[in-house]
């Protein structure tokens, strides 16, 4: 067990009903918290009265990780897992959920799928109600038709037995009311991310005589967008029986980044630095978004060549659009890269068509597929390419009655017309698409088409980010790419932060307090080193070409900003100083002979004077108007 | 052609026959895809012409070809054959298509459109992108075509620039094809930027890791390939064998007859519109080319002035003034194939149009093609020939214009017809336009060794930009650290960056822009600026916000700038003799200073005085040059006949002959004289220095050393075989030089020769002038009359000689009366009697001998009388 400070041991220590840590960047957050776990169990608690809950899968495997580690076997903790996944567990296997008129072997939707059952539901019901109201349902403002659809769409959940992910909640939310829950300990990690109704059911947990360990950075709430609770620390401090502790002491970052951080929240903020100075937080500017990256290509080539691990260096953005110049330019120098992200398949239009031409396939009635597949902008089939497509759907059970691989799948639907084949987009689309057939074909399937299309597909049981992976090339090994939002919780040996113009970081007409978190959470990422750099000309809706604000904000004594003058230059001077520089070198390739010192070189010349250097006499100075030397011209042609 | 030209006979100097020949043809190659076979197959083309195999081939080959066969040989086919093959084997790839104009872009558009429409637009998309072309569609072109046709500006300013943006990364990428068109418009300074756009080209398709291959067009030059490979760093196959038959062709060299008894000939204008009316009666088909957009109007004024009296039509019948139309740029596609479509059914007989549709526009069959003046160079001139004669015999007729190379080629027609003559060159390591697009290129992709290799002076250039702060060295590679877009510092077809804008005084609108030596040489103030054939007065000249204003005017003259120019020779590179005189190449500084403007009247060039001007308009340059030696015997004659300038006269025949050789134009080189240089010591000597007009070099005069004593054959050539009797604009550049002195002084370069006599007693000759008002025998009775003219001109000496009351005339002399034995002494006085004799001369009609003199100077003794007694008295008291 690794040796903990004293904050961190005062923290485990502690035995009240509500135990809060505030726990700054890099303070060993994680550690603290599987410690408690450990010391419950070795105190005799029972692993399955224990709920541990995170936000993220990978924050519940890193605690399964670090746990497997000590005794405890991390299997016997029933409960531990996102919000989510042990929602779904206790509302399955702990709670009754027929209260509420479904069975435990319901089923869950995604968004997209939820999205595709309201407009269906709308079209049934001739509810009229735009795409955005539909997107953002059920949104806050209730309408007759919002509170109709809201119905139509309760009683079809209810009818198919399936639930969507918010219902995870409020259901758990619901049934803690109504039933026993007799747990002893709720272990809760990024404790900020909490959101209203997220915090009554710990609250409600409390009520049934659970108590609480809640492990989180205030300075690091970065979800307010989707309803976490700012003052969720406030709230729970009030609760009689709350104790409140801190952990202060960063481990993670070198001096300088810490001090550079810190300075967004002072004087508020009190973490400090456990670690030596280090090099300070490197603020750069560039051309533009290209010579950015470029930049970044050939620093990390360099690098790589000092033996820093790729997968040590990541890059971070605050919009997933400025991913794609420096996947295009690593992907020019062939630098190994991966990409953190999560993909819909509404955002990959060629597979999102291809989804829906499936679906048209297996049900030739769905309007939505219909629409989708013959209007879509791009692959949508006009004239002669429309009959073609639907006779091939016509034929389509004949076809699928037999094992395909993807080429007779991609030549049946003669699919190279619809990709337009002279479109830059072409190749990738085509990539896509054989990759995600081969993904969804199991390998030595003897299964017929039809069989597979209903197993995988429209169950959808593919990963996409495999899919995207492969065709962007991604390594696992690979820099990391990442949005800032999504690098919360990791860390890294080097971090580059990059489009830190105004009007990007922060974003415009976003939460000013949040974006200064999210860039704190992003500086604070590095172990080693951090550089920001933003541009001087960008492509980014509402950037500017000014630096962010914050980087003003950080402590100047931790940083070097590197200098720019702007210049103005004109190309006829350049021109000038060009010839100039060339007629000195000439001067300084002119041999000149003196009686005493023999041959030498004109190292510089002035209107009065010459320098020249005699080999073993050294630099001797001559007027020009009392010469002694002779020159011999050493001409180049 | 059913035209006689019987009756034109004597206006007719020559005819040159260019022979049919018929075509050698070869089947469709075997590896031909089977969807282009049956592509040619369906337009009717069962067989291809020898050089299009040739340019398949090496396109299949992987090679770089440059072809050079004749306007409508087929070169649109021959282009496409290998680029459609490979994208039908793959849709994805990527072609650029560069024209030099964007009205030759969409009309080579127009001929592509039976592909597009034969393979669908899944096969082959295609599109004009410029600076015209809507936000969409630019879109739809960047993401969907694989043809795409641009100018070398769009691929400067745009493509390259945004490489990584817009989806142009894609179209770098997958580059296969780059055809580059008209290549010989790419000369002088235009072609060395081309040449460097190219180098940026290159490096960025290197980093897109694409190797696209070159495919060139180019009209007749003497060097082809060496211009192929300066422009695009490459080793090219030439294709010049042309395949196609070629019918008939007879080109006709038509010398405008004097007007009247003077020495002045016709306007070629004048003579196409004479001749247009019996075109027109007789059914021939024909364009006709003039230098301006008024001259067009002139034409077609005149020619449907012409047309409308022509005999034997009942006046009620409709006339024939709408046989002709004008043809310019910028007609709408609609308007386009409108005029076509009248030409082929009759409806119209002939177009009258600016130069700038000579290339490669196809207006449909013609049979007669009417030249006014000799375009600038030979390949334009073959263009232009080229527009007829496609289908059948032809006629090609040059109007001859009194300028100094029409008249060469009437003396040596074999000029248009010698293919080695023209050379067309570029400096592509000028440093000034290197450094431009080292600049631009640091902002594409960031520096690495590997770009010395391409950019020679960028181990200079680099330091200077460190220091100027526009690099910065990260990790061994120089990053751009400058302003946002340093490709838009400078323009690839203007010479000078500073640019001065024209703007009409009334309207307020922007006439054109130039450069500063342009401005200086063409806007002072006064100075009468002729844009698009119409005129202007500069009214000002601001050098600080870099404007000129002027006024729209309607004068019967021009003027022509009065430049002192100042030689240092800064370095000489290479030195060679001649037989009796030497020629060096280097670097010098030629400073020059707009000091004075004559005016000079339209047409027949007579001299209606100086004005000097009060505008410091200095300008340095610092270049290439090249600098004959003159013998000191001629020097020495030459110094002793001060009054004449014979200098001038050589350098005018050299300067001629050495942009004939060079293909340079009058923005590219000219030439000075300049004597006594410092750094020589020794004796004086005299120079003719024939310098390129842009700052280090365009290569010009560089090519023209090595052609130094062809150049020097050309100008004796040019001035001893031309048919003034003593010397024309044509080959001393004045009327005023006696061309023999001038010859001499050329020859002598060449070989010892005998001083004409002339030199020892030449006089001046006569200014032959057309239309005086005066003879001077008539000159008494018409004194006041003369001398008012004088005053209300502004002429100098008119004030004094009004104050004259009688005059009186003796054989061939003028005696004017003066009340002043002073004041006669003082005329009399040599300087001042020349100049009134040059005044009179140019009005008045007089003898060769004519001279003045001065009478009845009794009276006036009086005068004097009584002030020296008022001078006695003043002393005596």
């Amino acid at each position: 067990m690794k040796k903990l400070n004293k904050e961190q041991q005062q923290a485990i220590a502690v035995d009240e009903q509500i135990v809060l840590v505030k726990s700054a960047v890099g303070s060993g957050k994680t550690t603290v918290l599987t410690h408690k776990i450990c010391q419950l169990c070795e105190d005799g608690v029972d692993p399955g009265s224990i709920v541990v809950l995170t936000f993220t899968r990978r924050a519940a495997n890193e605690i399964h990780r670090r746990l497997s580690q000590f005794v405890v076997h991390s299997q016997s903790l029933e409960y531990c897992g996102t919000f989510h996944s042990v929602a779904n567990r206790l509302l399955r296997d702990y709670f009754d959920i027929s209260v509420l008129g479904f069975s435990r072997d319901f089923s869950i939707i995604e968004d997209r799928q939820r999205s595709e059952i309201l407009e269906e539901l709308c079209f049934d019901h001739n509810i009229r109600i735009s795409k955005r109201e539909l997107r953002n349902f059920p949104g806050n403002q209730s309408s007759d038709k919002t509170k109709l659809l809201q119905e139509e769409y309760a009683t079809y959940k209810k009818r198919n037995n399936i639930v969507d992910f918010d219902d995870l909640m409020i259901y758990l939310n619901e049934l803690l009311a109504l039933q026993p829950a007799k747990f002893s300990w709720i272990i809760v990690d990024e404790f900020q991310d909490c959101d209203e109704i997220q915090s009554q059911i710990l609250n409600k947990f409390v009520d049934h005589g659970a108590q609480l360990f809640a492990v989180g950075d205030p300075y690091q709430t970065i979800y307010h967008w989707r309803g976490s609770n700012p003052v969720i620390f406030e709230d729970f401090a009030n609760l009689s029986g709350a104790y409140t502790t801190e952990l202060s002491l960063n481990y993670r970052s070198s001096a300088n980044i810490v001090e550079a951080a810190k300075e967004l929240f002072a004087p508020h903020n009190k973490v400090r630095a456990y670690r030596e100075p280090g090099t300070p937080v490197t603020i750069k500017k560039h051309l533009d978004a290209f010579h950015e990256a470029t930049y970044l290509a050939f620093l990390i080539k360099s690098l790589a060549a000092q033996e820093i691990d790729y997968n040590q260096i990541a890059i971070l953005y605050r919009r997933q659009v400025q991913r794609e110049e420096i996947v295009k330019v690593f992907q020019q120098h062939d630098i190994p890269f991966v990409i953190q992200r999560q993909v819909q398949l509404s955002s990959i239009a060629v597979l999102d068509w291809l989804y829906n031409l499936f679906v048209l396939c297996l049900n030739r009635k769905n309007l939505f597929a219909k629409r989708m597949v013959f209007s879509h902008r791009k692959y949508g089939a006009k004239k002669e390419k429309r009959a073609f497509l639907k006779e091939k759907i016509a034929n389509f059970s004949e076809f699928a009655q037999q094992y395909v691989d993807e080429d007779d799948i991609w030549d049946y639907f003669a699919l190279h017309k619809f990709l337009s084949p002279t479109s830059a987009s072409f190749e990738k689309d085509q990539q896509l698409v054989l990759t995600f057939l081969r993904e969804i074909l199991p390998d030595k399937s003897r299964d017929d088409f039809y069989h597979v299309l209903r197993q995988n597909i429209l169950c959808r049981d593919y990963n996409l980010e495999t899919v995207v992976d492969k065709v962007d090339g991604c390594r696992s090994d690979g820099v990391q790419l990442m949005t800032l939002h999504s690098s919360k919780g990791l860390e890294f040996s080097h971090v580059f932060i990059v489009g830190a113009n105004a009007g990007n970081i922060p974003l415009q007409r976003q939460n000013l307090e949040e974006e200064k978190r999210l860039f704190y959470v992003g500086l604070t990422r590095a172990k080693e080193y951090v550089e920001i750099s933003y541009t001087n000309s960008t492509q980014l809706y509402g950037a500017t070409k000014d630096p962010s604000a914050f980087l003003e904000e950080l402590n100047p004594s931790c940083v070097h900003w590197e200098e720019t003058d702007d210049t103005q230059t004109d190309l006829k001077e350049l021109t000038n100083m060009v010839k100039e520089s060339r007629l000195q070198n000439q001067t300084s390739q002119r041999e000149a002979f003196h009686e005493k010192y023999g041959t030498g070189m004109v190292v510089a010349e002035d209107e009065n004077s010459f320098m020249v250097d005699f080999p073993g006499y050294g630099e001797k100075s001559f007027s020009k108007v009392f010469c002694p030397l002779k020159f011999k011209e050493t001409d180049e042609n | 052609m059913k035209t006689k030209l019987d009756k034109f006979k004597h206006k007719i100097l020559k005819s040159i026959n260019c022979q049919a020949h018929s075509g050698d043809y070869s089947s469709l190659p075997k590896k031909l895809h089977n969807d282009l076979k049956l592509f040619l197959i369906s337009q009717k083309i069962t067989k291809l012409y020898s050089h299009q195999l040739q340019m398949f081939e090496a396109g299949e080959n992987g090679e770089d070809a440059i072809i050079t066969t004749a306007t409508a040989s087929g070169k649109t086919i021959a282009f496409l054959l290998p680029i459609i093959q490979r994208i039908l084997q793959n849709p994805g790839i990527r072609i650029l298509l560069i024209y030099p104009t964007k009205a030759l872009a969409q009309d080579q558009m127009r001929n592509m459109e039976p592909f597009l429409d034969y393979f669908g637009r899944d096969r082959v998309e295609a599109g004009v992108y410029d600076g015209d072309t809507p936000p969409n569609e630019r879109s739809r072109i960047r993401q969907r075509a694989n043809l795409i046709l641009t100018n070398p500006e769009m691929l400067h300013g745009s493509f390259l620039p945004n490489h990584s943006r817009y989806g142009f990364h894609h179209i770098f990428s997958k580059l296969t094809f780059v055809v580059i068109d008209e290549l010989h418009v790419y000369r002088g300074a235009f072609g060395s930027h081309m040449a460097n756009v190219m180098r940026r080209l290159q490096r960025v398709c290197k980093y897109y890791k694409s190797l696209p291959q070159f495919l060139l067009s180019s009209a007749t030059i003497a060097n082809p390939v060496e211009l192929a490979k300066n422009i695009c760093h490459r080793d090219f196959v030439l294709i010049d064998k042309d395949g196609s038959p070629r019918y008939e062709r007879e080109i006709v060299l038509w010398q405008p007859p004097f007007v009247g008894d003077s020495p002045y000939r016709k306007k070629p204008e004048e003579e196409a519109a004479t001749l247009i009316p019996d075109l027109v009666c007789n059914g021939d088909r024909f364009i006709t080319f003039c230098q301006g957009r008024r001259q067009v109007e002139v034409v077609l004024k005149e020619a449907r002035d012409k047309l409308m009296a022509v005999d034997g039509k009942p006046s009620l019948m409709k006339d024939l003034g709408d046989k002709v139309s004008g043809y310019r740029g910028g007609y709408t596609k609609n308007e386009r194939k409108q005029i076509e479509k009248k030409l082929a059914t009759g409806h119209l007989s002939g177009v009258i149009s600016t130069n700038a549709l000579e290339l490669g526009i196809d207006i449909g069959d013609l049979e007669v093609v009417l030249l006014c003046g000799f375009p600038s160079t030979k390949a334009s001139f073959w263009q232009q020939v080229g527009r007829a004669g496609r289908k059948g015999n032809s006629l090609a007729i040059l109007f001859l214009d009194v300028g100094s190379v029409d008249q060469y080629i009437a003396l040596n027609s074999n000029y248009l017809t010698d293919a080695q003559i023209e050379n067309a060159i570029i400096d592509k390591d000028n440093l000034f336009i290197q450094l431009a697009h080292i600049r631009a290129a640091a902002a594409e992709l960031p520096i690495t060794l590997e770009d010395a290799a391409i950019f020679p002076d960028l181990g200079e250039s680099i330091p200077v930009l460190l220091k100027a702060n526009e690099l910065k060295n990260e990790h061994g590679n120089f990053h751009w650290q400058g302003k946002e877009y340093p490709a838009g510092d400078f323009s690839l077809r203007n010479a000078s960056q500073d640019t001065y804008k024209v703007i009409h005084r009334d309207t307020g609108t922007m006439i054109t822009e130039m450069d500063e030596s342009q401005a200086f040489r063409e806007a002072y103030p006064k100075a009468i600026y002729i844009h698009d054939g119409l005129q202007y007065m500069v009214e000002e000249l601001d050098l600080e916000n870099r404007i000129v204003r002027v006024f729209s005017i309607d004068v019967n003259y021009f003027t022509v700038p009065f430049v002192e120019t100042d030689v240092a020779i800064i370095r000489d590179f290479r030195s060679t003799q001649l037989p009796c005189s030497s020629v060096t190449f280097g670097d010098v500084k030629v400073a020059e200073t707009v000091v004075a403007y004559k005016m000079v009247q339209f047409h027949n060039h007579q001299n209606l005085g100086y004005e000097s001007i009060n505008l410091r308009l200095v300008q340095e340059l610092e270049t290439e040059a090249i600098w004959y030696e003159i013998p000191p015997q001629v020097a020495k004659i030459f110094e002793t006949h001060r009054e004449y300038n014979f200098y001038r006269g050589l350098q005018h025949a050299l300067l001629t002959a050495a942009r004939m050789r060079t293909m340079a134009t009058i923005e590219d080189m000219s030439a000075t004289f300049f004597t006594n240089v410092q750094n020589y010591g020794h004796l004086q000597n005299s120079y003719i220095l024939l310098y390129d007009l842009y700052p280090s070099g365009l290569g010009f005069t560089e090519k023209a050393f090595d052609f130094a004593s062809e150049i020097l054959n050309d100008a004796i050539t040019l001035v001893q075989s031309c048919g003034c009797e003593l010397g024309c604009p044509a080959c001393v550049g004045d009327y005023f030089l006696n061309k023999d002195v001038v010859c001499w002084g050329l020859a002598s370069m060449r070989e010892e020769a005998e001083a004409p006599i002339e030199v020892q007693s030449y006089e001046l000759p006569v200014a032959p002038r057309e239309e005086k008002q005066f003879v001077l025998e008539d000159l008494p009775q018409k004194w006041d009359e003369f001398v008012k003219g004088l005053c209300d001109r502004g002429e100098k000496l008119g004030e004094f000689l009004a104050h004259i009351k009688k005059i009186k005339v003796q054989e061939e002399s003028l005696q004017l009366s003066i009340a002043s034995e002073f004041l006669a002494k003082w005329v009399l006085e040599k300087e001042n009697k020349k100049k009134i004799e040059k005044t009179i001369r140019y009005y008045v009609s007089v003898p060769q001998k004519f001279c003045i003199d001065v009478v009845d100077v009794q009276s006036q003794d009086r005068t004097i009388e009584k002030i020296m007694r008022r001078y006695d008295d003043l002393k005596n008291i």
